[in-house]
């Protein structure tokens, strides 16, 4: 099978998939206790009243035709309308959802880095003074729980040190024209290096928060599936070609113990975002997840069930491009 | 016995390999004397755990980190024992070649088979280009018996005859002097194993290449050794040209060792073998080391045996 099939294959393969995961959402949303309409109008509205809602919202409608009037709305990017600010949900997220992109960017970045190279380098130097601080490292921030974890990098190097702000995406008095959402892309494309700045102070402390927490896994896993491949005729027949360290083990080793990896980094992926949403919770960083936490504190279940359904949309985009990467790297999965 | 000096490529002298454990020192290859000529083939025999396969690997010092080396092991005119990772890249590959026994793990399944040899091109011969490795390339490849076109695809898609072929080129493909072959043919099936050594053969012929075939077959080195080398407990208990190892061995190891070959004759269905096992690598006992297990026990075999040179060989009893 050529790589374009197989990339096709995926993406219909990902159809199901998602109406199983719209069905699912859209249940639980049902059977969970709580009534929508009551919550929008508090419980003391006369009955006329809560039928008009109900009208409204289409909640009068057999519950099959709702879920086909949802399934519809989702397909043509229409997820309702907030109950807290009549805005549409969609177009709400789009506003919050290139914060989220960026810091979930920036973390990934420092659990890749820190990850594959400490990872790579201690699985080549195993039981030395490296491994056993990379094993000590990631046991300990895999232990400790993000939002804590966050709130003490605030201590010291907001509070304390002064060294960067507090929480927050940009200073007030910073403008640049914003394009794309991605302040940090922003920046560069209007060339304003204050602003560049500015944007990555506050970028900082989250994403070094999220991406350090989340590496300790992928360190781990990194580590010890180059260990196993370091035990590998084929790395040995590598060495005996003369071959240097850097393409034993990057080229050979880890190269292959990306394999396994990469069928959970789906999972991890899902960790991420979900550590997202304490994180921007934690430092006030108004993307989506800090969004998802505000919107269930008012009860407002259009946006929460769009939150989700967009969550859940986010995960299968990712894991299909992760599967594609894999179909890169190992033919085998191809075939 | 006298050769002209630059006939020999290899030569070990008083050669230790010990492996670190952490109940101490095994004692895998414990003082090796063996020397190889240009072209020809050695075999080195003996059953499992004698130290044969240490001794291939450990000419490249492939071996765990902390493992000891001592003695002396010249490759060329370099002693290598002294030698660090650096310097010994130098010789892996370019100058001694390796063949492993099991060719469905030795090459990395998921890297074109192209990529496999330009990686090893490049990294003795940093300014080649693509073309020109992908040129020798075909050139080897087609001298091990596989169409060029086939270096676009990956190790996986092979099966065990072919990917041995990919492995024999792999080590071809620098023209190194010696060509150390780890068990070759153990995994194939037989006819595979006949081709194989077939190829090998011919190729030694065409390169001018040492062959240092390393085996537990004792088929196997009658069809391609020039001279064999019988190892036991870490050391060669006897070496000579393959036909008076075969027809006249000296060594009561090597003549139980040639007892124990299951033939056909249909009034001899009995099965040979020796036996006992090995002494432990860890704490060797003093004396000969096949003594335990051996059916001619003298008293003095337990004082350490001398090397009796015998025409063109050795045996030490």
């Amino acid at each position: 099978m050529s790589l374009r099939s197989y990339i096709i294959t995926r993406i219909i393969l990902a159809l199901p998939m998602i109406f199983i995961l719209l069905a699912v959402i859209f249940f639980i949303l049902r059977i969970i206790p709580g009534d929508p309409v009551l919550a929008i109008l508090g419980g003391k509205a006369p009955i006329e009243v809560i039928q008009q809602k109900r009208h409204e919202l289409g909640l009068d409608k057999p519950v099959i035709v709702q879920f086909f009037d949802y399934i519809r709305g989702v397909i043509t990017g229409n997820l309702g309308t907030s109950t807290l600010t009549n805005r549409s949900v969609f177009e709400e997220l789009k506003d919050r959802f290139p914060a989220t992109l960026e810091l979930t960017i920036f973390s990934f970045l420092i659990v890749l880095v820190i990850g594959l190279f400490w990872g790579a380098e201690s699985a080549w130097r195993k039981d030395e003074g490296l491994d056993i601080v990379a094993r000590v490292y990631s046991l300990l921030l895999y232990a400790i729980p993000v939002f804590w974890f966050g709130l003490i990098l605030q201590l010291i190097f907001a509070s304390y040190l002064r060294w960067l702000p507090v929480g927050g995406r940009i200073s007030a008095v910073t403008n640049f024209k914003i394009v794309t959402g991605l302040y940090v892309l922003d920046a560069l494309l209007s060339k304003d290096w204050r602003g560049l700045l500015d944007v990555l102070r506050y970028l900082t402390l989250p994403s070094i928060t999220l991406g350090l927490v989340i590496s300790s896994v992928f360190l781990r896993m990194v580590r010890n599936n180059t260990v196993l491949m370091l035990s590998k005729d084929f790395v040995k027949a590598a060495r005996a070609r003369g071959l240097r360290k850097k393409i034993v083990l990057y080229g050979h080793a880890v190269r292959n113990a990306f394999v396994p990896i990469f069928t959970i980094m789906g999972m991890e992926f899902a960790a991420l975002l979900a550590g997202a949403i304490l994180t921007e919770t934690t430092f006030s960083w108004p993307g989506i997840g800090s969004y998802l936490v505000m919107k269930i504190r008012y009860r407002d279940f259009p946006a929460i069930q769009g939150t989700i359904v967009f969550f859940a949309l986010f995960i299968v985009v990712i894991s299909i491009i992760i599967d594609i990467v894999n179909a890169l790297v190992d033919p085998r999965v191809r075939y | 016995m006298s050769y002209a000096k630059d006939e020999i490529v290899l030569k070990a002298q008083g050669l230790k390999i010990h492996y670190h454990t952490q109940k101490g020192y095994v004692r895998a290859v414990d003082g090796i004397d063996l020397f190889v000529r240009k072209g020809e083939t050695i075999g080195v025999v003996g059953e499992s755990g004698c130290g044969k396969s240490t001794f291939g690997q450990g000419i490249l010092k492939l071996l765990p980190a902390k493992t000891k080396y001592e003695g002396e092991l010249l490759v060329g005119t370099t002693n290598v024992i002294p030698l660090d990772e650096k310097e010994m890249k130098k010789v892996r590959g370019k100058i001694v070649g390796m063949i492993f026994q099991d060719p469905m793990t030795s090459l990395n399944p998921i890297v074109k088979v192209e990529k496999l040899f330009h990686e090893t091109l490049k990294e003795h011969e940093p300014n080649i280009s693509m073309e020109i490795s992908r040129e020798r390339t075909a050139r080897i490849l087609e001298k091990v018996g596989i169409e060029p076109e086939r270096m676009r695809e990956y190790p996986f898609q092979f099966s065990g005859g072919m990917r041995q072929r990919v492995m024999i080129a792999l080590a071809l493909v620098l023209n190194p002097d010696i060509v150390i072959a780890d068990e070759p043919t153990t995994s194939l099936d037989v006819i595979v194993q006949a081709q194989i050594l077939e190829l090998l053969d011919e190729l030694r012929r065409s390169y001018n290449t040492s062959v240092i075939l390393i085996t537990h077959d004792l088929g196997v080195v009658a069809q391609m050794a020039d001279r064999i080398a019988v190892m036991y407990a870490g050391q060669i208990v006897e070496q000579n040209i393959k036909n008076k190892i075969y027809y006249q061995p000296k060594h009561p190891y090597t003549k139980l060792l040639l007892k124990s070959i299951p033939n056909t004759n249909p009034k001899d269905l009995q099965l040979n073998f020796i036996p006992g096992s090995p002494p432990s690598l860890l704490d060797v006992p003093p004396g000969c080391r096949f003594a335990s297990r051996c059916p001619f026990k003298m008293t003095v075999c337990e004082k350490e045996p001398p090397v009796f040179e015998i025409d063109e060989g050795q045996v030490k009893c």
